[in-house]
């Protein structure tokens, strides 16, 4: 295709749109097809968005229960905890409650 | 050298704070979400751009809407036993789980039974995978939503044998359960769209 017949094509193109039907969805010209078309593509553009908050919500749910609990096992074996040097503490926390 | 407490701490078990056969279990389910979501979507746009009237085409059975309803009762009756299997696992241990489970798990295997007799008299009446849209569409979507089914039974079955040995970790249910909870909630979407 020359330079002079695209010069004139694509102007044409660009100004009739409706001509143009790059998408068979789209020139279908039945508004039910086009409202499932336009439908799905929003569910589809918001179904991972909404799983992927919901997996991020679920995660953080679940980091808070483990932060709650979780030097309980160390607590069962040392209940003042250990220090820096590796060594068990001189005064267990229950004991300073009094 | 490090005292003897610093040693049993060390040799405790490190904790994640999700199992990691749940967290899998999830990101299989949330791949497959996405799976009959674009199901839906194709099926939803062929639907549409077919000339009014001819949905299904004259010459093919009409999907049994009303009569499957019975099989929708089913399967949400299934979930709601399984749901309930979790309460009484995780409140009063393994045996007080075992009834529940086993009347979800009945009820799961008759939900199948029922989609397999269903599928025998449509293709009795016609409908094949190739007898036309509706069919292709009809297989493809009840068929893999079938798949997903069965294998959700049988990790259920898997977890129901342990249940009575006495010896089934909290992950492995948790897991089964993410799974049949899909096939339990996608059902009732894919029976009112593909359907009616």
């Amino acid at each position: 295709m020359n330079t002079r017949r695209l010069l004139v094509l694509v102007p044409a193109l660009l100004a009739a749109p409706a001509v143009a039907h790059a998408c068979a969805v789209c020139g279908g010209g039945n508004p039910a097809n086009r409202f499932a078309f336009f439908a799905s593509t929003i569910a589809l553009s918001l179904l991972p968005l909404g799983l992927f908050a919901g997996a991020f919500l679920w995660l953080r749910s679940r980091h808070s229960d483990h932060g709650r609990t979780e030097f309980d096992d160390r607590d069962a074996v040392v209940p003042g905890g250990l220090s820096a040097s590796g060594s068990a503490s001189a005064v267990p926390p229950s004991s300073t409650s009094t | 050298m490090a005292s003897p407490e610093a040693s049993a701490v060390r040799a405790l078990p490190r904790r994640g704070f999700t199992d990691h056969v749940l967290f899998g279990m999830a990101i299989f389910v949330f791949t497959e979400v996405m799976v009959f979501a674009a199901f839906l979507s194709a099926y939803l746009i062929v639907r549409n751009s077919a000339p009014p009237g001819s949905w299904p085409p004259a010459d093919q059975p009409r999907l049994p809407f009303e009569k499957t309803a019975w099989n929708t009762v089913a399967l949400l009756a299934s979930g709601a036993l399984v749901a309930r299997a979790q309460r009484a696992f995780r409140q009063r241990g393994q045996a007080a789980a075992r009834a529940p489970l086993t009347a979800g798990v009945v009820l799961g295997a008759l939900f199948v039974l029922l989609q397999g007799a269903e599928w025998s008299a449509l293709l009795r009446q016609g409908l094949t995978i190739s007898s036309s849209q509706v069919g292709g569409f009809f297989y493809l979507i009840i068929g893999c939503h079938a798949l997903h089914a069965v294998g959700a039974l049988a990790l259920l079955v898997w977890c129901w044998s342990s249940l009575l040995a006495g010896r089934m970790p909290a992950a492995r249910f948790g897991a089964a359960q993410l799974f049949w909870y899909f096939v339990v909630l996608v059902w009732p979407v894919l029976w009112l769209v593909v359907y009616r």
